[in-house]
């Protein structure tokens, strides 16, 4: 999967979570997008496994900062 | 796996447990602060049914910005399991997300407790068995 694949299906994932589409650049983090706040976090991380059919370990879910990084976790954990 | 407790999460206790008890419920364990969590909670039983009443204790609790959030509401069911940390590991593996990883909870009598929610579902407490 090549990284404009994974951020148009990330796209989406953001869009069915956030119930709107939702602009994002490598550095979006979650203080540029309304709502993402912990529990959205959360649910993002579960849409995210569900979609990519991967599993974060727990300390990359919560050390993940920006889009880019989880964009390259995602890569990494679905080779 | 069987159901424990419904958790709501409320701004007064004493507020919130005065509007079960018009429904018919009893106080079965008085209000205990959890000074790790900064919430209290309270236990209160009808017909075999349990509900926990948590409420933030401090502005930076576990609960405080979800409670702003949500409001006074239900928030999770508590299942109580034989083995915690075999559930939560095969819970994980289903889409569950741990949000509060395993801990002692002081109004359980300092049970493990974990808390994991699913994104299409919501959120849920686990709860080691005695």
């Amino acid at each position: 999967m090549n990284r404009d694949e994974v951020c148009a299906r990330l796209k989406e994932v953001f869009r069915d979570v956030f119930d709107r589409d939702v602009e994002l650049r490598d550095a979006t983090t979650a203080a540029d997008v309304s709502g993402w706040d912990s529990l959205n976090h959360i649910i993002l991380i579960g849409t995210i496994e569900d979609e990519f059919g991967i599993k974060f370990a727990m300390k990359d879910a919560v050390r993940m900062t920006n889009v880019g990084e989880l964009v390259d976790k995602i890569i990494e954990l679905a080779r | 796996m069987k159901i424990h407790h419904i958790g709501y999460l409320v701004k007064h206790v004493e507020r919130a447990q005065r509007a079960l008890e018009t429904l018919g419920f009893s106080v079965v364990q008085q209000k205990v602060r959890d000074e790790l969590r900064k919430i209290d909670v309270e236990f209160l039983e009808k017909d075999g049914y349990c509900i926990e009443l948590v409420s933030p204790c401090e502005t930076d609790s576990v609960v405080s910005e979800l409670r702003t959030r949500i409001g006074n509401s239900p928030y999770h069911i508590c299942y109580e399991v034989e083995d915690i940390d075999s559930e939560v590991m095969r819970l994980r593996n289903s889409c569950w997300v741990v949000s509060s990883g395993l801990m002692a909870a002081p109004a359980l009598g300092g049970r493990r407790v974990c808390f994991l929610v699913h994104p299409y579902l919501g959120m849920i407490e686990l709860l080691e068995k005695e």
